[in-house]
């Protein structure tokens, strides 16, 4: 099972599937375990996926919010 | 993050019996099949996150490296089986895409049908529609994206199309979840067999009808077919009349006395016809198409235009736009970049707080531990402290010189990306590029390289052609700097005394050197480098307001990034260099770019040591230029700023060159570089000394 989640390009506003953007673009650091990169499959654009302690943060406060 | 299921292990020979392929098809489940197909990008990854929830299925499809999606939907108790399946253009596959999304609309037997469409671009998406209700299965066409189509004034009488088609035709925008509500109970009434048999079974108001002999033929293959295909009967005699190899070929396992009579059905009506019938039906769909857009979508006369719409055609037209560029780059980049980040901050970092106080105190206590002025104690200490160890060189240079300056371009970078200004300039840029045999497109990597080359260079992959791949790639290794090298230049340059309208004359010379370099230079590489330049088309997003929460994701995401890989590299150019000085290397190195730097470009000999930073890391050669400039004169600042930025690629890009470009060409953009690099800053040089300038 995976976990999906959309995300917008921020050059051409396309609206895909973050594991789309991940699984196109995995390749490029020399160091650092990954530039960690969402590539848009409309225009190539590489985005910059939100770091993980921000996206927990970001859940861990939006179903607070859903619960509130 | 994907995994096969259990139903989707044990992948089927291409050539398997349909029932077999289809009971092993991904997520094949006893559910009513809800099948989503449309051109890409269109929505339907969207659509389907909006019916399935967050967690699906990704596998490979049967016999195919092609991954398709599928998950389950609840509507109201009931579930269904739903499959994403990939961007098709024609149920005439020519990609392997294509190939998996029209083998699981014909293999398996869906319950409904649900046909995306951009909304905007209904003429060009009718055709599939029409090809898709010919199949026969129940049918639903979603008009995505209406809110773009009502932003440029598109109305479209979907009740009417629908009527047209005979299939139910729902107006959503699937990523604000606008219609999903009537898409919900749409699925539910059609894929649960509580429709009516007419809204079932697609069926057109005005039959289309093809010419006499196509319309014999299809009714004479239809005959032919096997019982199971009875659903779909005439849109399949289609596809084997069009010569579908992959359709044949099953028909061919299927029942081999069809196929043969079949075939020669074909080739007689393609002996026969006075067109190739694939043009006849493709151009009788046209039409119809052409008519139902006539008589169903309303276009605006004098379409409504706010602000965002006026704001984005004076930056896409050369008389406004161009201001605009240099309005951007001027308050982003020259002022808040450069003399804030460059000047203001680095220097309070850099000189107050690791020159006054942290290294200071750092030698000093280091000097306490490890007092030996030689052998291993001297040593050790020159790793770590000094004027080039590991914390007082690589940790200052990453923390108080690289790390402001990075974060704000960074967060100006977001900003204008999160605005939607990227695309307009391509387009704005779009003919200058033209002329370098480049194209729109190439904006994409040259803005990201002025983030990091490295990065930028892999992005040429979106190129068209290999040729605009080279170009891309020599110019970024040439004339594009650097986000860090940016920032240490502009606020180096920024201090110059001579200024004209509150800009530095030496940072409009070393933009108007580096910018004529990089026409100069594309435009002659586009001579030399055989091809034609590729078409450029994109459709533009709407301008939007930036909102700070993406801004700030984004810049601290790219921050993160950017750390990650340069500490390493920093601390690894330290303990480089002290192994270096260590074993004389170092001094040999210098030794050999000492004659270039003091000979041919007039700098000081301490100089050289910048070039060879540069080569280990661009930024890290632009900190280096940071701590020598107070022995430098303004035209000395000058020639090495102009130099360093033209100057060879630092490792990690020309290592990326050569992954996507190979040896030779990587080798020959390396010299070529280091040659024009050193070849105008020579000559600036002279030209500046022989003028008398003082900057």
């Amino acid at each position: 099972m995976s976990d999906r989640a959309l995300t917008t390009c921020g050059y051409c506003g396309h609206r895909f599937d973050v594991e789309e953007g991940r699984r196109s673009c995995h390749a490029c650091s020399l160091v650092g375990g990954g530039c960690r990169s969402l590539r848009c499959p409309r225009c190539g654009y590489e985005n910059p996926e939100e770091p993980r302690a921000l996206g927990w943060l970001r859940r861990l406060f939006g179903r607070e919010k859903e619960r509130a | 993050m994907s995994e096969r299921g259990e139903t989707l292990s044990g992948p089927l020979a291409a050539d398997g019996v349909l029932e077999r392929e289809a009971a092993a098809a991904p997520g094949a489940t006893s559910l009513p099949l809800v099948v989503l197909v449309g051109n890409p990008n269109v929505g339907k990854s969207v659509m389907f996150h909006n019916l399935t929830g967050r967690y699906v299925t990704v596998s490979n499809y049967p016999g195919t490296t092609v991954e398709v999606t599928s998950g389950q939907a609840r509507i109201e108790g009931k579930r269904f089986e739903v499959v994403d399946t990939p961007g098709m253009y024609s149920l005439l596959p020519i990609s392997d895409e294509e190939r998996v999304a029209r083998r699981i609309l014909i293999e398996r037997e869906p319950a409904l049908v649900i046909h995306m469409v951009d909304a905007k671009n209904l003429e060009r998406m009718l055709p599939l529609t029409l090809q898709l209700a010919e199949l026969g299965h129940p049918l639903l066409v979603v008009l995505n994206m209406m809110d773009e189509a009502e932003r440029v004034g598109l109305r479209i009488d979907a009740a009417g199309l629908s009527e047209a088609i005979g299939a139910r035709v729902l107006e959503a925008v699937a990523t604000s979840r606008r219609g999903m509500e009537r898409v919900r109970a749409a699925i539910l009434e059609l894929a649960a067999g509580e429709s009516s048999p007419a809204l079932a079974a697609p069926q057109l108001a005005t039959p289309l009808r093809y010419e006499q002999g196509i319309e014999a033929a299809i009714e004479r293959v239809a005959e032919r077919l096997p019982a199971r295909w009875s659903r779909s009967r005439r849109g399949i005699a289609l596809l084997l009349l069009q010569q579908g190899e992959e359709i044949t070929r099953l028909l061919r396992e299927t029942d081999p006395a069809a196929a043969a009579s079949v075939e020669q059905l074909t080739a007689e009506l393609e002996r026969e016809s006075r067109r190739s019938p694939t043009y006849a039906i493709a151009s009788r769909r046209q039409d119809l198409c052409r008519g139902l857009c006539a008589r169903f979508v309303a276009h605006p006369s004098a379409p409504h235009r706010g602000l965002a719409d006026r704001l984005s055609e004076l930056a896409i037209s050369p008389w406004t736009g161009v201001p605009i560029v240099l309005a951007v780059l001027y308050l982003g980049l020259y002022r808040f970049v450069g003399t804030f980040g460059g000047g203001t901050v680095v220097g309070w970092l850099e000189k107050d707080l690791f020159g006054g106080i942290i290294n200071p105190a750092f030698n000093a206590l280091m000097l306490r531990l490890l007092p030996a002025q030689s052998g291993w104690q001297h040593w050790t200490r020159e790793l770590v402290a000094g004027d080039y160890g590991v914390v007082t060189l690589g940790l200052t240079y990453a923390f108080a010189i690289v790390l402001p300056i990075v974060s704000l371009f960074f967060l100006f970078f977001s900003v204008l990306e999160d605005s939607g200004y990227f695309p307009r300039l391509a387009m704005l840029v779009d003919r200058l590029f033209k002329r370098i045999g480049l194209n729109g497109r190439a904006v994409i990597p040259l803005v990201l390289g002025v983030g990091c080359g490295t990065m930028a260079t892999l992005v040429t992959r979106i190129q068209e052609t290999k040729r605009e791949r080279l170009l891309t790639t020599f110019l970024l290794a040439l004339a594009v700097p650097c986000s860090a090298q940016f920032g240490v230049i502009t606020g180096l340059l920024a201090k110059g005394r001579a200024t004209v309208l509150g800009v530095s004359v030496a940072f409009l010379i070393w933009l108007g050197v580096v910018g004529l370099v990089f026409i100069l230079a594309g435009r002659l590489a586009s001579r030399l480098v055989p091809g034609e330049p590729a078409m450029f088309y994109m459709e533009l997003p709407p301008l939007r307001w930036p909102r700070l929460g993406n801004v700030l994701v984004k810049t601290l995401a790219r921050m993160k990034w950017y750390f990650a890989e340069i500490l390493p590299l920093f601390v690894a150019a330290s303990l480089f260099i002290w192994v270096g000085r260590l074993t004389g290397l170092f001094e040999l190195l210098l030794s050999l770019f000492r004659p270039l730097v003091v000979g041919i470009l007039g700098l000081p000999s301490a100089a050289a040591e910048s070039f060879l930073y540069g080569f280990f890391r661009r930024d890290f050669g632009a900190a280096g230029l940071f701590t020598l400039a107070p022995q430098m004169s303004g035209v000395q600042l000058l020639v090495a700023c102009v130099t360093l930025t033209l100057f060879m690629p630092c490792i990690a890009q020309f290592l990326v060159m050569r992954k996507e470009r190979g040896w030779r060409a990587s080798l020959a953009i390396a010299a070529i570089v280091f040659t024009v690099a050193f070849s105008v800053g020579a000559l600036l040089s002279a030209l500046l000394r022989s003028s008398g300038v003082t900057l």
